[in-house]
């Protein structure tokens, strides 16, 4: 699954860090996420759609191929 | 705050089945452990992680546990029990090439095996519908 997590944090100008600690997961969590290598859970995907105010379509593109 | 228990799990469990193995890795001879052998090792492994824990976690605002990590130790828990079948079938099969008697400890193992298997499918298509 594509993400714009990296750019909606860029946007935000947080560091993996700060966005970690504020969904409560780990950085290497946030670091597997932007590098497309770990789906989240819809709980952590809801978290973070909630933490960027947007819906969870705006951050994450599903392969429906 | 301590670790999830599927933590506490691997950390005991991986140490009991290493350590009898252990000496077989550097050459030395194969010889039975004893009961404290396979407890006390890993029960210090499970208590000194668990300490280390609940320190990091106190002076750390996020904690090194997270749904990742679970996925991932879920992965490996599927992962062995598929081998660890396989396994089991494999030496079945050995065994009924052979004339030798399987032993009652694989019976034991095969039995915990399919029993585990169909508990959770059970218990997880009940949960799920009722």
């Amino acid at each position: 699954m594509d993400n714009n997590l990296r750019v909606e944090r860029a946007k935000a100008d947080i560091t993996q860090q700060e966005l970690a600690d504020a969904v409560g997961v780990s950085r290497q969590t946030i670091y597997a996420i932007e590098k497309s290598k770990y789906d989240p859970s819809l709980e952590l995907a809801f978290k973070l759609a909630i933490y960027f105010d947007c819906s969870i379509e705006d951050l994450f593109e599903p392969d429906l191929d | 705050m301590w670790l999830p228990a599927k933590y506490n799990f691997l950390l005991f469990i991986v140490p009991a089945l290493v350590y009898p193995i252990a000496g077989l890795l550097v050459g030395e001879p194969f010889t039975d452990p004893t009961a404290a052998d396979l407890v006390l090792l890993p029960a210090v492994m499970v208590l000194t992680s668990n300490i280390g824990y609940a320190f990091k976690s106190q002076h750390e605002k996020s904690g090194v546990v997270d749904e990742r990590d679970t996925r991932n130790i879920d992965l490996a828990l599927t992962v062995t029990g598929m081998v660890l079948l396989v396994s089991i079938t494999v030496i079945y099969i050995g065994y009924a090439a052979t004339s030798d008697i399987v032993p009652t400890e694989m019976d034991y193992l095969a039995t915990a095996g399919v029993v585990t298997i169909f508990l959770v499918l059970g218990g997880t298509e009940a949960y799920q519908r009722l």
